[in-house]
C-alpha cells in the first residue's frame, strides 16, 4: 500500500515538474538542436552561457525582472495600504448599506480585464503616464484591491471583537486598535493577500502590453510577448531560456511563501 | 479634526479604497459602457454613435456564441476537474508521506509561470514533429496521436487540459491548508466509531472541506471565465475559432481589428454575466468566513 | 519622450488648415525660409519652414536625440542597435530604439499617431496597415525632403527601390484612398519580402524531378517526394494570416484569380472568394496537405520552417524572409542542400505572390524640427550601406534592388536573386486598401484552416469566407 502511495507521489511530482525540467533542458541547447527528439542530455556550457547572457543582457530580461519586482511590489503595497483598513471597516463597523458596498467591491473581482483595458489605456494616456511604472501600478492596484479586501475581511472576522474592546479599554483609538493590536493578529492574512495579488500582477499581460512601449519599462510578460512573432520562426531556445529566467525569482520566492500560504490559510481557519 | 475622524471612522478607513475603485474601476467600466454605443472610425479618427447596434449584432454573431460556449466549457469542465483533482491531491498529501513537502513545493510552479511561457512550452511539448508528448506516446506504442493543436475537435480539450495543469495547484493549496487546520479529534472520534478510511473521507472530511473547495472553485470559475493569456500563448484562438474565449474575442476585435466599440460591447456582456453570477454567488456563499466554517 | 516647445500651430489644426491655405502657405514658408530650394508637389501637403538649400551635412543635427519604434522579433532592430555608436560618431545623433511585438506595435502606432504629439520620431508602418495610418493622414509627406539635396545625401537614389515596393510602402493617394500616386509618405524599410519556393535539389534528383513551373507539377512533385520521414511539401496550415497570404493567395492569383471587384470609394468593393480560382487554390492546398507532415493544420510559421530545416520536407513556398534561416548552418540542417525558385503559375500567368513589407515614416503630429531630425536619421536607415549591413548580418529581406544584386551579398545569401525577382513581380493585396484588412485576412484564414484540418470542404470554406467578407465590407461601408 505504501509503495503504491509513493509511486503516486513520484508520478505527481513528475507531472508537475517535467515540463519545467524540459524548459530548462531546452534552454541549454542551440536552436537547431532543439528539433531533435528526444532531446539529448549532454549539456554544453558554452551554449548555456550564451543563451542566458543573451536573454538576460542583450534582450534585457534582467531589467524586465527588476521592473516586474518594482511594479508588483509597489502595487501590492498600495493595495494593502488601501485595502486592509477598508476590510477592517467592513468587518467591524456598522453603517448603512454596508453589505451592499461590500458586495459591490467584491463583485469587481469578477470583472474581466478586457472590459476596462481600453478605458484604462485611454485614461493613462490622457495623464501622460504611458510607458511609466506608475502608469502600470495604477490599474494593477485597482485589480488587486477587491481581492485584498475580500481576503482581509475574512481574516478580520476571525479576530473576536473582545480584542477590540480590550484595546479600547486600554485607551487605543480606532487607528491604534487597528495598527497595534489587530494587524499583528491578521498578519497571515496580509501575507496571503499579498501573495495572491502578487501572483496575478506578476503575470499580468493584457493591460501592460499596450501601456508600455520602451525596453526599459517593460515587465516580464510584456517582454516575453515579443517572443511570439508573426514573421519569424519562434526561437525556442530563447523562449525556453526566458521561461527559466522568469521562473527563478518565483522559485526563490516560493521557497519562502510555501509555508506562509499554508500557515496563513490555516491560521485564518483556526478560531 | 480628531473628533471628526473619530466619528467618521468608516469614511476614513473605507474612503481611500472606495475612492480608488470608483475612479479606476467603476469609471472605466462606465466608460466602456459608453464606448459600446459608439464605433471608432480609423480613417477619420473619430467616434460614431451606433446605439445598440453592437449588441444587436452580437446576438446574431456566430463567433460570439461559439466563444460563449467555449468559455462556458472552460468554466464548467475546467473548474470541476480542477476542484476534484485539487481536493484529491490535498487528501493525498494529507497522508504525509516522506518527501511530500518537496513535491508540494514543486506543484506550485505551474501556477506562477508566465502565461506566454506556458503557452509556448506546451506548444513545444505538443509539437507534432519533435514534441516530447508524441515521442512518449510513440514509445508506448501509440503511433497515431491526435493533432493536438490542429484538430478543431481536440484543441479546446488541450486548452482545458493546460488550464487544469496550471491551476489545479491553486485549489490544492487552499483545500490542503484547510485540511491541515481540521482538528485531529474529529478523525479520532470517527475511527473509534468504526468508520473506515473511505467512510471517514467521504462523510467527515469532505463535508468539512466543502467550504474551502467551494471557495477555491469560485475563485477559479471567475478566472476561467476571463481566460485570455493562455489562449494568446497557446492557440491564438484557433484552429478556426474553437479555442476563442470571450475575453480573447474581445481582445481580438479591439486590439487587432481596432473595433473598440464592438470590443467593449463584448466585454460588457461579460460584465453583465459576471455581475449576475457574482450577485447570485455572493448571496449563497457567504463571504463572511464565520458562517462559512 | 522628446518634449519640444510648442509651435504656434498644433499639428492637427495645421493639417486641416493647409488644405485651405495651400500654395499660399507654401509661398509664405518660402519667404520665411529665405528661399530654399523646394519642390511644390501640387498637393496641399506643403512643408513650411524647411531650411535653406546647400550641401548635405551629416552633422547638421548633432546633439539631438531621435526615438524610433520598430517591430520586435523580426530582427529589424538589430542592425540599428549595432550601429548606434557609428551614428553617434558620424551624425552626432543619439538614437533611442524601442521595439514592440507586432500586435502591440500596430496598436501603439494607432494611438501614438493620433496623440497630440507623437512619442516617437520615426514610425515603423506595416504595409498592411498603410491604409489605416497613411490613409488617415497621420504620416508626414516626404517629397520635399527627398528632393532637397541639403537634407538627402547624394547617391540616396530613391528609384533604387522597386517601383512596386514604392507603390506599396511609399506613395499613397490619401484623397482617393489608393496606393501609389505622387505623394510620398514612407520609405521602404527595414525589411520587405515576398514569397518564393524552397526545395531540396538532392531529393529532387533522387526522385528524378524538375523544378515545377505550374501547380499541377508542384502537387505531383509533392506526391513523388513523400516517402519515409520526408513529406513532399509543407505549408502554414494553422489559422495564421500567412495561411492566407502565402499559401492561398499565391496560388489564387497565379490561377487567374482576382480578389476584389470595384473599389471602396465607389462602395462596390466585392470579394471573389467563391470564384473558381479561389476554390481551386484552396483545394490545391488541401491536396498538398495530404503530402505534408501530419500536424500541418497546426503548423504556424515556426513549425513549418522547422520541419523544412530539419530535412523532412521536399519543397514548400514561404516568405523570402526565412531564406536566412534555412540557408544558415546554425539554424538548419539542410543549409547546403537547399535551393530556391520562383513560384509555379498557370500558363500565361506571371509567377508572383503577395507583396509584403514595411515602411519607415515620420509622424505628422511632430513639431517641424523633430520631423527634420527624423528625416536625417531616416536617410541613414534606408541608405544602401546600412541596408546591406542589415541584410548581410541579420539576413532580413532587402528593399533596394541594388541590395538584391550586390555580389558579396549574393554569395553569402544565395536566395537573394530569386527573392529579388519575387520582389519585382509581387502584387499588393487588394484588401490592404481598407483598415478592415486584418479582420478580413484573419477570417479567411480561419475558414481555410478548418478546410485544411478536414472539417469542411474547399467549397464550404470559400463560401463561409465570402459571407464573412461581405458582412464585414457592408458593415464598414465599402460594399453597399
Amino acid at each position: 500500500m505504501r509503495v503504491v502511495q509513493y509511486v503516486v507521489l513520484v508520478v505527481i511530482g513528475l507531472f508537475g515538474i517535467a515540463p519545467i525540467v524540459y524548459l530548462a533542458l531546452l534552454s541549454s541547447k542551440r536552436r537547431i538542436d532543439i528539433l531533435e527528439v528526444p532531446p539529448s542530455l549532454d549539456l554544453e556550457w558554452e551554449v548555456i552561457r550564451e543563451n542566458y547572457s543573451n536573454v538576460l543582457f542583450e534582450r534585457n530580461f534582467l531589467d524586465f525582472i527588476v521592473n516586474s519586482i518594482i511594479v508588483t511590489g509597489c502595487s501590492v503595497a498600495i493595495a494593502l495600504a488601501l485595502g486592509v483598513p477598508a476590510a477592517y471597516a467592513f468587518s467591524r463597523h456598522r453603517f448603512r448599506g454596508k453589505d451592499r458596498w461590500a458586495s459591490t467591491i467584491l463583485s469587481f473581482r469578477f470583472m474581466p480585464p478586457i472590459a476596462v483595458a481600453i478605458p484604462i489605456l485611454l485614461m493613462i494616456r490622457r495623464v501622460e503616464l504611458t510607458d511609466t511604472k506608475p502608469g502600470l501600478i495604477i490599474p494593477y492596484v485597482a485589480f488587486s484591491l477587491p481581492l485584498v479586501i475580500w481576503i482581509m475581511i475574512g481574516f478580520f472576522d476571525e479576530v473576536p471583537r473582545d480584542i477590540d474592546a480590550a484595546a479600547a479599554l486600554d485607551g487605543c483609538g480606532p487607528w491604534g486598535t487597528l495598527l497595534r493590536v489587530l494587524l499583528p493578529l491578521v498578519r497571515p492574512g496580509i501575507l496571503v493577500a499579498a501573495i495572491f495579488s502578487s501572483i496575478f500582477i506578476w503575470n499580468e499581460f493584457l493591460v501592460g502590453l499596450y501601456l508600455i512601449n520602451s525596453e526599459d519599462q517593460k515587465t516580464i510578460p510584456i517582454g516575453a510577448a515579443g517572443l511570439i512573432s508573426a514573421q519569424r520562426p519562434i526561437d525556442w531556445d530563447v523562449a525556453a531560456t526566458v521561461g527559466v529566467v522568469t521562473m527563478v525569482p518565483l522559485l526563490i520566492a516560493n521557497v519562502f511563501i510555501q509555508k506562509y500560504i499554508v500557515r496563513g490559510i490555516t491560521a485564518g481557519a483556526v478560531k | 479634526m480628531r473628533h471628526w475622524f473619530a466619528r467618521h471612522q468608516s469614511v476614513v478607513l473605507l474612503g481611500p479604497a472606495l475612492g480608488y475603485l470608483l475612479i479606476f474601476s467603476l469609471f472605466p467600466l462606465l466608460y466602456s459602457l459608453g464606448i459600446s454605443f459608439y464605433e471608432f472610425d480609423v480613417i477619420d479618427s473619430d467616434w460614431e454613435f451606433v446605439g445598440l447596434d453592437h449588441y444587436r449584432s452580437l446576438w446574431s454573431d456566430d463567433v460570439f456564441w461559439a466563444a460563449a460556449r467555449t468559455t462556458a466549457l472552460m468554466v464548467g469542465v475546467g473548474v470541476v476537474v480542477q476542484s476534484i483533482l485539487g481536493t484529491a491531491l490535498a487528501l493525498f498529501f494529507n497522508l504525509r508521506l516522506r518527501g511530500a513537502a518537496l513535491v508540494r513545493g514543486l506543484l506550485v510552479i505551474p501556477m506562477i509561470l508566465n502565461p506566454v511561457v506556458v503557452g509556448l512550452m506546451w506548444r513545444a511539448l505538443l509539437n507534432p514533429d519533435w514534441g516530447l508528448v508524441n515521442w512518449m506516446l510513440g514509445g508506448l506504442g501509440y503511433d497515431a496521436p491526435p493533432n493536438w493543436l490542429g484538430d478543431p475537435a481536440v484543441a479546446k480539450w488541450v486548452l482545458i487540459f493546460v488550464d487544469v495543469w496550471q491551476w489545479t495547484p491553486f485549489v490544492f493549496i487552499i483545500v490542503f491548508a484547510r485540511l491541515q487546520a481540521l482538528p485531529e479529534e474529529i478523525f479520532e472520534a470517527a475511527s473509534v466509531d468504526g468508520a473506515g478510511p473511505w467512510g471517514r473521507t467521504t462523510q467527515i472530511t469532505l463535508p468539512l472541506l466543502a467550504s474551502a473547495i467551494v471557495f477555491a472553485g469560485i475563485f477559479r470559475a471567475i478566472d476561467a471565465f476571463r481566460t485570455f493569456d493562455l489562449v494568446y500563448g497557446l492557440t491564438y484562438g484557433g484552429p478556426g475559432r474553437t479555442t476563442t474565449t470571450l475575453s480573447f474575442y474581445g481582445f481580438e476585435t479591439g486590439f487587432s481589428f481596432t473595433r473598440y466599440g464592438f470590443s467593449s460591447a463584448i466585454a460588457y456582456v461579460m460584465v453583465i454575466v459576471a455581475a449576475i453570477a457574482s450577485s447570485v454567488l455572493l448571496k449563497r456563499v457567504d463571504i463572511r468566513r464565520e458562517d462559512a466554517r | 519622450m522628446n518634449i519640444t516647445p510648442n509651435n504656434d500651430f498644433s499639428r492637427r489644426r495645421f493639417l486641416a488648415r493647409s488644405g485651405a491655405f495651400g500654395v499660399g502657405l507654401g509661398a509664405v514658408g518660402l519667404l520665411k525660409a529665405g528661399g530654399g530650394h523646394r519642390l511644390i508637389t501640387g498637393t496641399d501637403t506643403t512643408v513650411p519652414g524647411t531650411a535653406a538649400g546647400g550641401t548635405y551635412d551629416p552633422m547638421r543635427y548633432a546633439g539631438q536625440t531621435v526615438s524610433i519604434l520598430l517591430v520586435d522579433g523580426e530582427r529589424d532592430d538589430l542592425g540599428l542597435r549595432d550601429k548606434l555608436d557609428e551614428i553617434r560618431e558620424t551624425m552626432g545623433l543619439e538614437v533611442e530604439v524601442s521595439t514592440l511585438a507586432l500586435g502591440a506595435l500596430l496598436e501603439s502606432n494607432n494611438q501614438n499617431l493620433r496623440a497630440d504629439e507623437s512619442a516617437y520620431d520615426i514610425a515603423h508602418i506595416l504595409g498592411f496597415s498603410v491604409a489605416g495610418t497613411v490613409g488617415a493622414g497621420l504620416l508626414a509627406p516626404l517629397n520635399d525632403y527627398v528632393a532637397d539635396p541639403s537634407r538627402t545625401p547624394e547617391g540616396y537614389d530613391l528609384p533604387d527601390f522597386p517601383a512596386g515596393q514604392l507603390e506599396y510602402c511609399g506613395y499613397f493617394d490619401v484623397e482617393a484612398g489608393q496606393f501609389g500616386g505622387d505623394d510620398l509618405f514612407l520609405i521602404p524599410g527595414i525589411h520587405s519580402g515576398s514569397v518564393i519556393m524552397y526545395y531540396r535539389p538532392d531529393l529532387y534528383e533522387e526522385a528524378g524531378l524538375t523544378v515545377p513551373t505550374n501547380w499541377e507539377d508542384y502537387l505531383a512533385n509533392a506526391e513523388a517526394l513523400t516517402q519515409g520521414d520526408v513529406s513532399g511539401t509543407s505549408m502554414i496550415g494553422a489559422n495564421d494570416v500567412s495561411l492566407f497570404l502565402v499559401d492561398w493567395y499565391s496560388r489564387f492569383i497565379t490561377m487567374g484569380g482576382q480578389l476584389m471587384n470595384g473599389t471602396p470609394a465607389t462602395q462596390d468593393f466585392e470579394p471573389n472568394l467563391t470564384s473558381e480560382a479561389s476554390v481551386r487554390a484552396l483545394q490545391h492546398m488541401i491536396d498538398c496537405a495530404a503530402f505534408s507532415p501530419s500536424g500541418v493544420s497546426s503548423y504556424g510559421f515556426t513549425e513549418s520552417v522547422d520541419a523544412f530545416s530539419v530535412g523532412n520536407v521536399g519543397q514548400m513556398i514561404c516568405w523570402s524572409t526565412i531564406g536566412g534561416s534555412v540557408y544558415d548552418p546554425e539554424l538548419s540542417r539542410v543549409s547546403d542542400t537547399v535551393d530556391v525558385a520562383v513560384l509555379p503559375a498557370d500558363d500565361g500567368q506571371t509567377p508572383r505572390a503577395v507583396r509584403g513589407g514595411w515602411g519607415l515614416g515620420i509622424p505628422e503630429n511632430l513639431p517641424q524640427e523633430r520631423k527634420d531630425v527624423a528625416w536625417h536619421l531616416l536617410t541613414y536607415l534606408t541608405a544602401q550601406e546600412f541596408e546591406q549591413y542589415q541584410v548581410l548580418t541579420y539576413k532580413t529581406d532587402p528593399n533596394r534592388s541594388s541590395t538584391f544584386e550586390a555580389p558579396d551579398l549574393v554569395e553569402a545569401l544565395p536566395y537573394l536573386p530569386i527573392a529579388g525577382e519575387a520582389a519585382e513581380t509581387a502584387q499588393i493585396l487588394e484588401t490592404a486598401l481598407i483598415p478592415e484588412n486584418f479582420e478580413l485576412v484573419g477570417e479567411a484564414a480561419r475558414e481555410f484552416n478548418l478546410a485544411i484540418a478536414g472539417s469542411q470542404t474547399a467549397e464550404e470554406a470559400c463560401a463561409n469566407a465570402q459571407d464573412s467578407w461581405v458582412a464585414i465590407l457592408q458593415r464598414a461601408g465599402h460594399l453597399a
